[in-house]
């Protein structure tokens, strides 16, 4: 990796580094659970760490943006998340400021 | 002994408090479950072996990991303590670590029987004592910082104000107060060493003391030593008031060092320098090489001293 790329990788990171908690409450007003919510994030051009993404759920669930309960019907159970109503609260502000943001970086240019 | 994964989930809820632990141990082993399976649905690992050992590489170091779950630091002291910690460890070490080694020295020339065992003990145990001081100073800091950080993450403790700034010199080339206090300081300790010796040495051989110098320099180079010393205090008073280092007072410094240096190893080498009964007493007291060790230890002290200030001077004359 040339130093160009380095630093761009960098300021890439740093811009997106927020971004993961407003994908995860955006996508789990679906219920879902840690493994599933990590592919459904890359395949939409989310590429979180594993373990950068289970410890922000708990970190969001204690914060009470997210609710959890355990599914054991499965034969595998698993810790299903959902948005609660602060963290719909707290995703629309965070969806609003990214949108005044673009606004004001478009001013910019 | 358990699976890797057995392993790795207690080690890592280990770090966790008690009411956190069943359940992320019940979400991590699922979860490492589900990335195990998709790895082999994917055909990345040969068998369900290698495929939880690269699971584990990707979800990485367990106290990482837990540290994720708690929310407690991954550094001993952060960036909102580092700058507190950094100025009061640099102040303890520059201050009370000589003051310890000065004080450890000057008690142990006075108390210890220099004639018999030399001055050699009395400096080891002043070294000692600084390095012992720096390192207490470091350590407590450093813990009491570190628990500071576990106790009020992200908060400094005594803060910042403008009024902590260092002086600053006019210019990088600039010479300051303080270090022309330092040299002149220096110098008259220099001086006032010399009369001592040999006014009230420490040395003392069947009562009478005996000076460490050769008195009959005091006929000869001792004067010109002195005239030394004092030429190098004027270029110090000099270089000071005009505030800089030129190439001439530069010039000037390196004759006076030369001609100092030159001068002492030339009576060290030519065995002029030390008292005799100063010598005697030492060899008499067990330290059979003190002729050959006090030359060799002097000799070699006084060219350091000598090629760090060249150093010095000519960085402080570069960096324009």
């Amino acid at each position: 990796m040339t130093d160009d790329e380095g630093v761009l990788a960098g300021h890439l990171q740093e811009l997106r580094r927020g971004t993961v908690v407003v994908a995860a409450l955006a996508s789990l007003r679906t219920p879902g659970y840690g493994y599933a919510l990590l592919e459904s994030l890359a395949r939409n051009g989310f590429e979180v760490d594993a373990n950068t993404l289970y410890p922000l759920l708990r970190r969001l669930e204690k914060q009470g943006l997210l609710t959890a309960e355990w599914n054991t019907e499965e034969s595998r159970p698993r810790k299903f998340y959902r948005t609660s109503p602060a963290g719909e609260q707290v995703l629309a502000a965070l969806r609003a400021d990214w949108r005044s943001l673009d606004a004001s970086i478009s001013d910019l240019a | 002994m358990g699976t890797l994964t057995d392993r790795y989930v207690s080690a890592t809820v280990r770090e966790l408090a008690e009411d956190q632990r069943d359940d992320v141990d019940r979400e991590l082993r699922g979860t490492i479950e589900d990335m195990v399976d998709a790895r082999l649905e994917a055909g990345a690992a040969p068998d369900r072996d290698r495929a939880e050992h690269d699971v584990l590489v990707e979800l990485g170091d367990p106290i990482r990991l837990a540290a994720g779950y708690s929310g407690r630091p991954l550094h001993l002291i952060g960036p909102a303590l580092y700058p507190e910690w950094r100025r009061l460890v640099v102040l303890l070490v520059s201050v009370v670590s000589p003051i310890a080694a000065v004080g450890t020295l000057v008690v142990r020339l006075f108390v210890d029987d220099v004639a018999t065992d030399g001055v050699g003990p009395a400096f080891g145990s002043a070294a000692l004592a600084g390095l012992t001081t720096a390192l207490h100073a470091v350590f407590w800091t450093t813990l009491v910082f570190a628990v500071i950080e576990r106790s009020q993450p992200g908060k400094g403790v005594l803060g910042w104000t403008p009024d902590q700034l260092p002086e600053a010199p006019a210019s990088r080339r600039a010479v300051g107060r303080t270090e022309t206090v330092g040299s002149l300081v220096t110098l008259l300790v220099m001086v006032l060493a010399l009369v001592w010796q040999q006014t009230s040495s420490p040395v003392r051989v069947g009562g009478e003391a005996v000076p460490v110098l050769d008195p009959a320099l005091w006929s000869g180079w001792l004067p010109v030593l002195l005239a030394l010393l004092l030429a190098q205090g004027v270029l110090v008073v000099a270089v000071f008031r005009a505030r800089r280092w030129t190439p001439g007072s530069a010039g000037v410094g390196a004759l006076l060092d030369v001609a100092t240096a030159g001068l002492l190893v030339w009576l060290l080498q030519t065995d002029r320098f030390f008292d005799a009964r100063f010598v005697d007493a030492l060899v008499g007291g067990g330290w059979t090489n003190a002729a050959r060790d006090l030359t060799v230890g002097v000799t070699l002290g006084v060219l350091v001293v000598t090629l760090w200030d060249q150093v010095e001077t000519w960085r402080r004359l570069r960096r324009a």
